[in-house]
């Protein structure tokens, strides 16, 4: 098994890095650039209602060399199907591609998606001949029905965003990736690195994150935490690993001991 | 093949299910659960039956097209030519000691036929692309009971490695897949990273108890997720 060639699909887009990240919440835009070299990310989501090409004050798109990595342009604050089409649109139209990480936002303490409206506006993004990445619950019947309309991956929460809480609910990740003919790419909820690996041994394709990384007193070595725990995940997941038993079993062998 | 539809092609087909064991409605019922759970054209089937006599086969290849062929997914019928051309399959797949691939598409004359063709070392898979075959199944690569009672050890990712690296270098058109120990979504990572294609499954796909999250869970992986 050699890693370098352990690569994913996202639509037509061949991927090394399992670590997506975000540009939001860090206290400039020279430690986001720093934070995200650090954490290995090829593709770095962006919120479009804070990154308008064309303004004249620094946007959060300055922090990112638009050369290096791949953007994703994200819905992140919009509450509606008809928000989300039209922002994704936006983002066509100033050029960012026809990538769009879909949010619809069902409610505003938790952050939970709204799944119904999610797929809807799934199902025209993809109409319209977009690459649909769309945030959800960690559902399972959600996630099928986002792979029916033609969504190139599905990105359930494992926490609310921007909580830091960790994977709550694995066992509804694990019935997701049984079931998913697409990669499934966890989204919110990763609070540090161990989180990270566990999302990976589930056998998750990726995991997307930000204030994880922003969040941290250090941001830069948090980032670089996670890209080497998201790599470790998933090497582990790969290697599978040896079953758990409940008694001792000695390392060492017990033959042919000194009597 | 179904009037007016194009012939379902192999571009797509990540996993490449052998029905096994599964006969008659079992077959249908696990097929069209599996292939239903993929995108469409993302599988290939091979029918393989080889304790059934002629008339038998023919049925179940034309059950496996009524199912297949709606979701653009190519089917081909194990060793027997003359069953797949009867049966409308969209080709036939010869066992190691079969017919060879051009013997295959002599018999098959104007019909156009996709060749599947199994091979137990990476020099003859890469043989075996030269030859035509637009399919080529190398295994086993992982262990497997059934393997390991004929005495036959696993070749392990390297071979995989070594009969991917031989077709790129050709640019053959031939689609490798992996066969043997293949058990879920791991396995086929590990294929897909040494350079095939697919995986074949026969007990691990259509003879799984959940055949859709079977087919699914082994197709993300060998397409990359």
């Amino acid at each position: 098994m050699n890693s370098a060639s352990d690569t994913w699909q996202l639509g037509h887009r061949t991927m090394s890095s399992r670590i997506l990240v975000g540009t939001g919440k860090y206290a400039s835009n020279e430690q986001a650039r720093e934070a995200i070299a650090a954490s290995g990310a090829e593709m770095v989501t962006v919120a479009l209602r804070r990154a308008e090409p064309g303004r004249s004050t620094p946007s959060v798109l300055d922090a990112i060399d638009t050369e290096r990595y791949i953007l994703l342009p994200n819905t992140a604050g919009c509450y509606s199907v008809e928000d989300a089409v039209r922002t994704a649109e936006l983002s066509r139209e100033l050029g960012l591609g026809d990538l769009v990480k879909l949010e619809v936002i069902g409610d505003p303490k938790t952050l939970y998606p709204d799944n119904a409206a999610t797929i809807e506006a799934a199902r025209t993004l993809v109409d319209r001949g977009f690459t649909v990445l769309p945030y959800c619950s960690d559902d399972l019947v959600t996630c099928k029905r986002l792979v029916e309309v033609g969504c190139a991956a599905v990105m359930p929460l494992a926490a609310p965003i921007g909580s830091g809480l960790g994977i709550r609910n694995p066992h509804n990740i694990r019935l997701i990736l049984e079931e998913s003919s697409v990669p499934v790419i966890v989204d919110a909820g990763v609070g540090t690195a161990s989180d990270a690996a566990v999302a990976m041994e589930l056998g998750c394709t990726a995991v997307l994150m930000n204030t994880g990384i922003a969040g941290a007193k250090h941001p830069v070595l948090m980032a670089e935490a996670m890209r080497e725990a998201t790599s470790a995940g998933r090497k582990a997941y790969l290697a599978g690993r040896m079953a758990q038993k409940p008694y001792a079993t000695a390392s060492s062998p017990e033959a042919g001991l000194i009597e | 093949m179904t009037s007016g539809a194009p012939a379902p092609a192999l571009a797509g087909a990540r996993v490449y299910l052998v029905t096994g064991e599964k006969r008659g409605r079992d077959l249908e019922a696990s097929l069209s659960a599996a292939l239903a759970a993929l995108p469409e054209g993302g599988a290939a089937v091979q029918v393989r039956a080889k304790d059934l006599d002629s008339r038998a086969l023919l049925e179940e290849a034309r059950r496996a097209i009524d199912v297949a062929h709606p979701r653009g997914v190519p089917v081909l019928v194990n060793d027997r030519l003359d069953v797949a051309l009867a049966a409308g399959a969209d080709g036939v797949h010869l066992p190691e000691a079969g017919l060879g691939v051009d013997d295959a598409r002599r018999a098959a004359g104007q019909i156009p036929i996709l060749v599947g063709k199994s091979t137990h070392a990476a020099g003859d898979a890469a043989a075996a692309a030269r030859a035509g075959a637009d399919l080529v199944v190398l295994g086993p690569i992982f262990d497997t009971p059934s393997k390991a009672a004929l005495g036959m050890a696993p070749l392990g990712e390297g071979a995989l490695r070594e009969a991917a690296d031989a077709l790129v270098a050709e640019g053959s058109p031939a689609r490798l897949f992996a066969i043997g120990g293949i058990t879920g979504a791991r396995e086929a990572a590990w294929a897909r990273a040494a350079g095939a294609q697919g995986v074949a499954a026969i007990r691990a796909g259509l003879g799984a108890r959940d055949p859709a999250a079977a087919a699914s869970s082994l197709y993300a992986a060998a397409a990359g997720a």
